[in-house]
């Protein structure tokens, strides 16, 4: 029995703790800080892990000296369209490619999950041409429109894979019933999908979230920034870095995703193992 | 019920050639077998008489009309498969009606069909279920149900298995 403890201790609780102790010490440390007065967290002598006088102040900072709160509604507008216009893309991508097979298909599908390895940092020099000429400079409306260009490759490639597994049967027998090929991609594919699609939503919801590089780019008018942008532009004076609120900041903004996450888990799990089981 | 001629029907993928220079004619009402090897092309067949399959060359009539380039949903047929012929998120009801729903028949004539339907093949108990709360046997006779639900030109069984043979001579009668 103790033998079987001791196993158990060293080949699941243990790696098990190290795992949780890497992926939410940065949250202890966000939170620990955002709680701390300056004077506290400059002070070497006290000890650093925990708080000896908690206070708001930086909470009051965050929300009265910068935009956080429109920054949290412009990161929402931007993911929810971004993510929903990439869907609905990659859905029909998704499906044509793997189901209609025409001559191409095989290299379009190499081709976009290529188009997705091509890092940003290369390509948001000839997107801000694109977006310049446009006139979408500086507004929102250029990330809606530039995140998709890498959330369409990653979603489209997560969702062939998902389609893969949806016995062409079923959709055989709807037609046979009397569907044509649209009424059989919403009423039957998209329902036997739906673990996969919701995968696809919450990462492209993530990913577009705590993209960088293209909002800080894009955007320069303060009203306009995202929270990640804004938090690092706005917080961050020369070389003065105001820790409290730019953790509370970070501690906040990592809130929606978590909640996301926590209400689609059940559903991602079974998306990410590709379960159809009938 | 029609009639269904195949003419001079060719099938190829590619190099391979799965049916070739097939004549058949099956008259109305008639209930036919396809047997042979596997491999041999007796699903490519059924396949392009439902419209799953383009056809390479040749003529398929139903009820003397070339049906060709006609898509599936036009055609006026109905097919059981094998495996995966219902669907997992609907329930039994949701799955017999679907086909009645799609032609767009009133209502209370799904309702009426489908619970008549379930009565004869004993059935009715399980209509609120999804299909993977049902056996194996169970299964099979929904799908039985799903075509005759509808009045089709012609059907075709493919590759069913019959073990519940008693029933199926019942219904089979009442047709």
């Amino acid at each position: 029995m103790s033998e079987r403890f001791f196993e158990r201790l060293v080949k699941f609780y243990l790696p098990l703790f190290i795992f949780l102790f890497v992926l939410l010490f940065p949250f202890y440390w966000m939170f620990n800080t955002a709680f701390k007065s300056d004077a506290e967290l400059y002070d070497l002598k006290l000890n650093p892990f925990y708080i000896h006088k908690p206070t708001l102040a930086n909470v009051i900072m965050l929300f009265k000296e910068t935009l956080f709160n429109r920054w949290m509604l412009n990161t929402f507008f931007v993911a929810i369209l971004a993510t929903l216009l990439s869907l609905v893309a990659s859905l029909l991508a998704a499906y044509a490619i793997q189901r209609l097979r025409f001559k191409t298909s095989g290299t379009i599908g190499i081709s976009i999950f290529f188009s997705y390895l091509v890092p940003p940092t290369i390509l948001f020099i000839p997107l801000a041409t694109i977006i310049f000429e446009l006139k979408l400079w500086d507004s929102l409306w250029s990330l809606v429109l530039v995140y998709p260009t890498f959330l369409i490759p990653f979603c489209t490639w997560l969702l062939m894979g998902y389609f893969k597994s949806i016995p062409k049967e079923m959709e055989e027998c709807a037609m046979i019933d009397g569907a044509s090929r649209f009424r059989v991609f919403w009423r039957i594919v998209i329902p036997l999908a739906l673990p996969g699609i919701l995968s696809a939503a919450i990462f492209a919801f993530t990913l577009s979230w705590n993209e960088f590089l293209y909002a800080l780019v894009f955007i320069s008018t303060t009203t306009h920034k995202t929270v990640p942008v804004g938090l690092i532009t706005e917080l961050v004076r020369g070389d003065v870095y105001h820790w409290g609120p730019l953790m509370t900041g970070a501690l906040l903004a990592s809130v929606p995703v978590a909640l996301v996450y926590s209400f689609f888990v059940e559903h991602y799990v079974a998306g990410m193992t590709g379960a159809l089981k009938e | 019920m029609a009639k269904v001629v195949m003419e001079k029907l060719n099938k190829h993928f590619g190099e391979v050639k799965a049916v070739v220079d097939l004549d058949l004619e099956i008259p109305d009402k008639e209930f036919v077998v396809l047997v042979g090897p596997s491999g041999c092309g007796k699903t490519t067949t059924l396949r392009m008489v439902a419209g799953l399959e383009e056809i390479t060359s040749g003529n398929i009539y139903i009820d003397d009309k070339v049906v060709n380039h006609l898509p599936p949903k036009d055609r006026d047929i109905a097919m059981v498969f094998q495996n995966y012929a219902l669907y997992p998120h609907m329930t039994v009801y949701q799955n017999m009606a679907f086909g009645l729903t799609l032609r767009k028949f009133p209502k209370e004539e799904i309702e009426r069909r489908v619970k008549e339907a379930a009565e004869i093949l004993n059935i009715s108990e399980l209509l609120d279920r999804k299909p993977k709360a049902l056996s194996g046997g169970q299964r099979q006779r929904v799908l039985w149900v799903e075509p005759s639900c509808v009045s089709l030109k012609c059907s075709s069984l493919m590759n069913l298995f019959l073990t519940w043979m008693p029933n199926c001579e019942f219904k089979c009668g009442l047709n």
